[in-house]
């Protein structure tokens, strides 16, 4: 019990004195060096939204999550996309397609509309036509909890030493590097 | 006269036997159905989709283009959803937690059940539900199936708690429970009296993670893809089709 009281206090304490910290004029004890090096530059890339159907089976690598409507059976393909099977006769059940959907982990299906996350946006694909698999709306953000977000790879720094660590982002590529005044812990040592 | 007696009469059983069956007819504009472990669920309307601890609501009645309605705060952690009438049961790392859908667009909290963090996927009826607890990853809770009496929706009361190893996602079908268990397989109980499940039949030539029970068919989430079997005796599974890897 006097755990439990203590506990609130402490965390106040603690945030307070962050907080503290963070706006008074001497700086926190330790800081990231200042360093002449390479920073990341981003640019936009919305390569994630594009929604492809495959036809034939794809390889199952993590299976996943599973939904059944009429006669097609769907599963995730975690992270990648949505297998599609036809279950018209179980006994000889097949996978006839695939849906590649980037960070892919829910389904819910309405009529010809499947509900997917899109690593974080939800979106509507018309499924009316396989073929022609296509996302007819999209809410930005709507589902956080999704993984895989940020797979994107990028290119080290033309040459060695000190660079500024790329964050990921899913709508946003490192199309190259420039040489800037920058808080740089990432070092290339490769070359 | 007594014709159109009949006729009523002879409609409604076949509302009873619908019930009765537990499975709805679909509709080609209706929805389909999860197994237990999803985060996305459809309620006529509604779509339904746990995020962080919080339970959105979509209005789908155009559904091309959902529209946010809502935002529920339910617990940290929540994982699952599982519907059932005009209630959603929620699997959180912390308990279970019943919904009401008597407003659609708002779903209000009925009542919960605490228990050990673990991770943990709900099926229900109008009676019982039950959860399944894995404690090694999630938490320090033991391992096993949890049967409640959720008669009073607002107190549900811990009737049963059967020791399995790594349980993982389960489906009901009327008086037969199946209950996925990973590398330990899949586990057939009958639990005509829900207090004693009786453990009838267990397949271990799988990793089983999840299952839909969809008429005579139960649809399994293996760890390397898909496999299919005839429940047309619902106590024993037949293997119809593998599609594993």
């Amino acid at each position: 019990m006097l755990n439990r009281r203590l506990l609130p206090i402490l965390l106040c304490t603690i945030s307070f004195s962050s907080c503290i910290d963070f706006f008074s004029k001497k700086p926190y004890a330790y800081q990231e060096p200042v360093r002449w090096a390479w920073k990341p530059v981003y640019s936009a890339d919305d390569s994630y939204t594009r929604v492809t159907y495959q036809n034939g089976a794809a390889p199952v690598k993590r299976a996943g999550k599973i939904y059944v409507k009429g006669n097609y059976i769907f599963q995730t393909e975690t992270g990648e996309g949505i297998h599609i099977i036809d279950n018209s006769n179980p006994a000889q059940s097949r996978r006839i397609g695939f849906l590649k959907v980037g960070g892919s982990e829910e389904i819910a299906i309405k009529g010809n509309y499947l509900y997917t996350n899109n690593y974080y946006d939800l979106v509507t694909i018309d499924i009316s036509q396989p073929g022609e698999a296509k996302v007819v709306s999209r809410s930005p953000n709507a589902f956080y909890a999704a993984s895989g977000a940020g797979n994107h790879t990028w290119e080290l720094p033309p040459d060695t030493g000190w660079y500024q660590c790329p964050t990921y982002y899913i709508d946003s590529v490192v199309s190259g590097w420039v040489k800037d005044s920058v808080y740089a812990y990432c070092l290339n040592a490769n070359q | 006269m007594k014709s159109k007696y009949f006729l009523v009469i002879l409609l409604w059983c076949t509302g009873l036997s619908c019930t009765k069956d537990g499975v709805q007819r679909e509709a080609s504009s209706g929805s389909g159905k999860g197994g237990s472990l999803a985060k996305f669920t459809i309620v006529g309307n509604y779509l339904y989709i746990l995020r962080g601890s919080e339970l959105d609501t979509y209005n789908i009645e155009n559904p091309e283009t959902p529209a946010f309605g809502s935002s529920v705060h339910i617990d940290w952690g929540v994982e699952t959803l599982f519907p059932y009438n005009d209630k959603l049961f929620i699997g959180s790392q912390n308990g279970m937690f019943i919904y009401s859908l008597n407003d659609p667009a708002t779903p209000a909290l009925l009542g919960q059940a605490q228990h050990l963090r673990s991770c943990d996927p709900v099926v229900a009826n109008d009676s019982v539900a039950f959860v399944t607890l894995r404690g090694n990853a999630c938490g320090p809770a033991t391992d096993g199936l949890y049967v409640y009496d959720v008669k009073d929706i607002t107190k549900p009361t811990l009737v049963k708690t059967v020791e399995i190893p790594t349980p993982s996602g389960l489906g009901l079908n009327d008086s037969i429970l199946y209950v996925c268990q990973q590398q330990h397989g899949l586990s057939v109980y009958n639990i005509e009296n829900p207090g004693s499940p009786l453990l009838r039949r267990e397949i271990t030539d799988a990793y089983f993670e999840d299952v839909i029970v969809y008429y005579n068919i139960l649809i399994c989430y293996v760890n390397n893809g898909l496999r299919l079997y005839d429940i047309s005796t619902p106590s024993n599974p037949v293997l119809l089709t593998s599609l594993e890897n």
